[in-house]
């Protein structure tokens, strides 16, 4: 009984240390993807594109890049939490 | 296979010099391709028969070919559109029947589509000989010739930035398991990677089809028509493309240097030096003779 909680604290313990250490990156991936977002899709957005060949070509396979663009074009007045949490500033 | 494409001002004579050339390399036993990349077709008026999308051939060596190109914009855009309500499990992310009704307008697909349809003939005959190619007006032909190496470009910097998001990806996947995320995170599973890489493939053919062309800017003896290919020969030496000389029609002999600019650093030809240059043997009632046809 005893050896589960251990072992469910150890476990727990594991989880925030690889979520710790991966914060940044995480961070940081959804920042490029966005990016990449904003690059072929921007057309819609008003930003300069590529040519519409690629985004045409491209665009079924982005949904996942549509969501998130579409999330931070939402949450774009909050950029400042966004980057205090990841710095765990409460 | 070997390219010839005809290019200048509307109403030079694009599609008659084509038509013409394609006929007399067929004549001479070349397997010959000849395809009207314009919207407003006129291959048919000039063989005074319905070619359209499907082609007619014409002799047992000339294939003839008129693509409708707004018809292949919708199909296009249509399998686009099957493909996102396929691959998409949110399909409201966006308005999908206004983005790609805007889309059919957008900037650039004429372009694309007049290419992608050059891929695909060419692939399709690749046994054939010559393939001649009669091209839109100036302005749209030069946006034509140009939109691949702007696609290199910026194929190569997704192409980068997408790796660098597959290995974020991956280094987040080592962490907490590949399992626990619905992204893929190799190259091979990477649907948009893929993508970006078969369009890298069919652009570098377009490219090497291009640059291993004669392009052939076809001009009037008179001074605006000058003008514009003086402007189209700089734009195509930007682009490093092989020009081999100008035909100047409607003239014979030396008339044309009369009161006209003289084309710099670049020789002309008239339309029957050009006939002399491919060894044309029977060129003198080529008019007649197409138009019984």
């Amino acid at each position: 009984m005893n050896f589960d909680k251990i072992r469910r604290f150890l476990q727990l313990l594991e989880e925030v240390q690889k979520n710790k250490a991966t914060d940044i990156i995480e961070f940081e991936l959804k920042e490029t993807e966005n990016l990449f977002a904003l690059i072929t899709l921007g057309e819609m957005v008003g930003y300069a594109n590529p040519p519409v060949s690629i985004t045409l070509s491209l665009i079924p396979y982005m949904e996942r890049e549509v969501i998130l663009m579409t999330n931070r074009a939402v949450d774009s007045n909050d950029k400042l939490s966004d980057i205090a949490s990841i710095m765990e500033v409460e | 296979m070997k390219y010839i494409f005809f290019m200048g001002k509307g109403g030079v004579g694009k599609s008659t010099l084509s038509s013409l050339i394609a006929y007399k390399l067929a004549k001479r036993g070349e397997k010959t391709v000849l395809i009207s990349l314009d919207f407003a077709h006129n291959l048919g008026d000039i063989f005074n028969m319905k070619i359209g999308n499907k082609g007619v051939r014409l002799e047992e060596h000339l294939d003839i070919f008129e693509p409708d190109i707004d018809r292949w914009v919708e199909e296009y855009l249509r399998n686009t559109r099957v493909l996102i309500k396929e691959n998409y499990k949110y399909v409201s992310v966006f308005n999908l029947d206004n983005m790609l009704n805007l889309m059919k307008n957008s900037p650039g697909i004429e372009e694309y589509a007049i290419l992608h349809l050059l891929y695909e003939k060419t692939k399709a005959l690749a046994d054939m000989d010559y393939l001649v190619v009669d091209m839109p007006p100036t302005a749209l032909a030069l946006r034509i010739f140009a939109l691949p190496f702007i696609t290199r470009e910026w194929l190569k910097t997704l192409l980068k930035l997408r790796k660098e998001i597959l290995v974020k990806r991956e280094r987040i996947a080592n962490v907490h398991g590949k399992e626990k995320f619905d992204f893929a995170v190799d190259e091979h599973e990477d649907k948009v990677y893929r993508n970006l890489k078969e369009q890298e493939e069919e652009n570098a053919f377009l490219l090497k089809l291009i640059q291993g062309a004669n392009i052939i800017p076809v001009t009037l003896p008179v001074q605006l028509s000058f003008k514009e290919t003086e402007r189209i020969l700089k734009k195509l030496s930007e682009f490093k493309l092989n020009v081999p000389f100008v035909i100047v029609n409607r003239v014979k002999n030396d008339e044309w240097k009369k009161g006209c600019v003289c084309i710099e650093d670049k020789e002309v030809k008239t339309f029957d030096d050009f006939e002399r240059e491919i060894k044309f043997q029977d060129f003198d009632n080529i008019d007649s003779e197409i138009l019984q046809l």
